[in-house]
């Protein structure tokens, strides 16, 4: 028995052949979510969706047209269609691009999660905020404190036979302390996210979000210098984030990659390796396929320091005439593009670092801002503590950061062997601590 | 585009499920994008939006839930799954909605509604691309783009009121990268208006190119950023984004009424130097941030929020109101139905005052002039703000010297505003999107230049 998702899918690909689209293509995603909020003991947001967008592609003359809708009614879906062929009039020529894949990729994950009751949910959000201001009394209500459910699903389907999809459910939990003690200030947040909802640990959480508040209360600014630093897992992965052109195909074919001439050459610290792991066991998502419908598999992306690959999809690598890698991405209301899946970084030797002293930066502000993503530039308002023969010797906030990324990555001072993992699982490094980089905080 | 029978049963239905309030808002949105990068067309998209969302407000406990479906049974069981542990309860339903049309004071003549071909739209972007190529040889990449969208809404809820609106919006993105050696920078301009594609051609696309491919090329001779306490001059228009950040949100009653602002005690009080008054006006004709009604149907306001440094408004939705006491000001709003509406900014500035801005600069031994600010981020909390300089110079006694890179500004927005002691008279507006609890929103921000006697600046040296 199909599901309204599939029909939809069927219906797509019938009017696709009666209006004699060869290659095209189509992509249906969608959500059920549950979040919830507390506020003083009371419900602040009790928020219940479940949505979806359904998104056409077709390439007809070496042309390609995509269209959107979030109405699944016959007549939008053969509006958004006849949009997608017109809008392909006015495109450029583009010889590169192929809609082939005739793939059958199924992935089910929501049957590892179990399902929770929507009363416990409320119980563990109200928890969260209780046992915050409990634990300690200088305590406000947490600005953001929540829980979340969310069960989320891809399709996508092609005129040439590709069948695929991909669900999965998702829990998450999320807190902040923000304590007041006279004029002076502090806010930490954080969060967790799991497959299992037993498996949040929801006092680990308050712990950290808590003791962190609590350090950064009483602390300074960093005296003004260079230090060796590290970058928390979170704060590492949102700079790979951020310069994601590095290794976009995408970017290289533009013209606007910062490595688009460096394939083949040091990138990185000769230690490091880096690749791109869809299907890595610890990562929250899986990534079976790309959105052109081919399977992914692991791709070594720089070893030893040295760039090896870009990621691609069948346009970038047919007209930089490279191997297609299978990383398309695009989702219902946008174009064709790369995307990585989850990112794992190693090392080739690893040492202690327990007699360094070094700048540990927990938290930084200005993140989509304060980066420069064509020069490699950072420049980051930023908090965090200081580390001395593996202690922790003090705390210090309302401090600048600044170096250049490109430069970072090939000055690494140390590698440790423990491996740390971003709060959303799809990023893994090892303890990195980079060279000496230039903060400003007391004179 | 709800049928209003429809909408009256289903607000009945909320209303027997115990809630004192029940609103729902019919969101329609279409957009076009269209794109040019390496002198082709990069991207031709379009595409529909819809959904509804279904408020109920418990005293001031809210439940929110949203569908793409405007089927009665649908809407039904989006009530049925919030209220799921609330008890039935009899009560007299909804009499009748009264209509009501508000005065739409945004001319608009080209909205996606009467669109014109792509044909006519192209030929502008194309002719930016040429003329910032033909500029200088240093220019590797020029990537422009026009995003139009038109919104339609419409309101019921359970206190009688029916109301639609119809917002057109316009903007005009482009971004030039210039390349000397391995030193890269780039410059962009992304005005946005509530208007139809008669907003673009009002720009020469010979003069925006100039001024992007000339603060480009200045930017590839930019000397690292001394970094330290120092005084800086913020200059107008997108220079009001750290006004905005960093004590606009402290102002919504989002904030104020968890008393997670700093502001939230001090009405009536001084909090900004004696040179400062802000505020945020929905009422602009035609600027990105207006709007007819807010997303609660409330016609909007123009509200003083700081005058003379004394705090005397803050920025009030439904919610905030029964929180907090005051007044509503028609600052509701939401990126779109998925979103439960709250306190936002619309068209948020500081107001101009008398300094010259070579005045200004004459006054600074060393510092920093910041011509055009960036984006940056605030702790809702502390109010702890950091906001990187997009193009910004060196002064040193009273003349602009080298440009500078990496220039980023880090503070607290109460503490920012105590500190400014010139407010220029060349007040000038920027469009920007605000994302916020609520989604992102389109808000201008504003400003004239102003001097900030001490500050911290992040930079590379």
């Amino acid at each position: 028995m199909k599901n309204n998702i599939e029909k939809s899918i069927d219906k797509t690909l019938q009017l696709l052949k009666k209006k004699k689209v060869k290659d095209g293509d189509v992509i249906i995603t969608g959500s059920n979510v549950l979040s919830l909020k507390s506020e003083n003991k009371e419900l602040s947001e009790f928020a219940k969706s479940n949505t979806h967008a359904l998104g056409v592609r077709i390439i007809k003359d070496n042309k390609v047209g995509i269209s959107f809708t979030e109405d699944l009614s016959d007549w939008a879906i053969e509006t958004t269609i006849d949009n997608a062929i017109n809008n392909s009039k006015f495109s450029k020529t583009n010889e590169y691009v192929r809609i082939e894949s005739q793939e059958e990729i199924h992935l089910d994950e929501t049957t590892q999660s179990e399902d929770v009751d929507t009363e416990h949910l409320i119980e563990k959000t109200f928890y969260l905020e209780e046992e915050v201001k409990r634990r300690d009394e200088r305590a406000k209500t947490p600005p953001y404190n929540g829980v979340q459910e969310s069960e989320s699903h891809f399709y996508l389907a092609n005129t040439h036979g590709a069948r695929c999809s991909y669900k999965a459910k998702n829990y998450g939990c999320y807190t902040s302390a923000l304590l007041n003690e006279g004029d002076k200030n502090s806010m930490h947040f954080n969060k967790r996210l799991s497959k299992n909802f037993n498996q949040l640990d929801f006092d680990e959480l308050i712990t950290e979000v808590v003791d962190t508040s609590k350090n950064l209360l009483t602390a300074n600014q960093i005296k003004s210098g260079e230090y060796l630093v590290k970058f928390s897992p979170n704060l590492l992965s949102s700079f790979f984030s951020a310069f994601s052109s590095l290794i976009s195909g995408k970017a290289v074919m533009d013209n606007v990659s910062p490595w688009r001439d460096m394939l083949n050459e040091q990138v990185m610290d000769q230690r490091l390796t880096m690749i791109d792991s869809p299907d890595y066991k610890d990562a929250l998502t899986k990534y079976p396929f790309d959105m052109e419908g081919h399977r992914r598999t692991d791709i070594s992306l720089v070893e030893g320091g040295i760039l090896k690959t870009f990621l691609h999809n069948s346009e970038t690598s047919n007209k930089l005439g490279m191997k297609n890698n299978n990383c398309a991405f695009r989702g219902p209301k946008s174009p064709l593009g790369v995307s990585s899946s989850n990112i794992i970084l190693s090392a080739s030797t690893t040492e202690n670092i327990d007699n360094l002293d070094y700048v540990e930066i927990l938290t930084a502000q200005g993140l989509h801002s304060g980066i420069n993503r064509t020069s490699g530039e950072i420049s980051l308002g930023v908090s965090g503590r200081i580390i001395k023969n593996g202690e922790i010797v003090g705390y210090f906030k309302d401090s600048t950061f600044s170096g250049n990324f490109f430069k970072m990555l090939k000055e690494v001072h140390s590698i440790s062997d423990k491996i740390e993992a971003s709060t959303d699982k799809s990023f893994f490094t090892p303890e990195i601590i980079f060279n000496e980089l230039t903060f400003a905080g007391a004179i | 585009m709800l049928d209003k029978n429809i909408a009256k049963e289903v607000i009945d239905y909320g209303l027997l499920k115990g809630a004192d309030f029940v609103d729902l808002f019919v969101d329609q949105q279409q957009f076009e994008t269209i794109s040019v990068k390496s002198s082709e067309v990069e991207n031709i998209s379009n595409g529909i939006n819809f959904g509804i969302g279904i408020r109920l407000i418990y005293g001031t406990n809210v439940l929110y839930g949203y569908t793409n479906s405007k089927d009665k049974k649908d809407l039904i069981d989006v009530i049925s799954s919030l209220t799921a542990n609330k008890e039935q309860k009899k009560i007299e339903s909804l009499n009748d909605f009264s209509f009501t049309q508000h005065t739409n004071r945004h001319l608009v003549h080209h909205g996606l509604k009467n669109n014109i071909s792509l044909d006519e739209k192209l030929p502008f972007l194309f002719s930016l691309d040429r003329e910032a190529r033909s500029l200088s040889e240093k220019v590797t990449q020029l990537t422009a783009g026009i995003s139009q969208r038109s919104q339609d809404i419409e309101i019921f809820n359970s206190e009688g009121l029916h109301t639609t609106d119809t917002r057109n919006y316009i903007r005009l993105s482009a971004s030039v990268i210039a390349e000397d050696g391995n030193i890269r920078e780039e410059d962009y301009f992304a005005p946005g208006a509530m208007m139809g594609f008669e907003y673009v051609n009002s720009f020469d696309p010979k003069n925006v190119a100039e001024k992007m491919v000339k603060t480009a090329l200045t930017k590839l001779k930019a000397i690292p950023c001394p970094a330290g306490k120092m005084p800086v001059i913020i200059d107008n228009g997108f220079g009001g984004v750290i006004f905005h950040e960093a004590c606009g949100h402290l102002l919504e009653t989002t904030s104020v009424a968890k008393k997670a602002s700093v502001f939230h005690d001090k009405m009536g009080e001084k909090i900004a130097s004696s040179v400062v008054n802000a505020v945020d006006d929905g009422t602009l004709d035609n600027f990105w941030g207006s709007i007819n009604i807010d997303d609660e149907g409330m016609p909007t306001k123009k509200t003083q929020l700081i005058k003379d440094g004394i705090l005397t408004s803050f920025m009030v939705d439904k919610l905030g109101s029964m929180k907090t006491g005051f007044e509503r000001t028609g600052s509701a709003r939401r990126e779109n139905y998925r979103y439960a509406p709250t306190s936002r900014m619309r068209n948020t500035y500081i107001e101009a005052g008398k300094d010259k801005l070579e005045d200004m600069i004459a006054t600074v031994d060393r510092g920093i002039y910041c011509k055009k600010m960036g984006g940056g981020s605030v702790s809702p909390g502390t109010g702890e703000f950091n906001f990187v300089a997009k193009e910004s110079y060196l002064i040193e006694d009273g003349k602009i010297k080298d440009c500078v890179k990496g220039a980023s500004l880090i503070g607290t927005g109460p503490d920012t505003l105590t500190k400014i002691s010139m407010v220029g008279d060349n007040l000038d507006f920027s469009a920007g999107v605000c994302g916020s609890i609520s989604g992102g929103v389109n808000t201008t921000v504003g400003q004239p230049a102003i001097k900030v006697d001490e500050i911290l600046v992040g930079g590379g040296k």
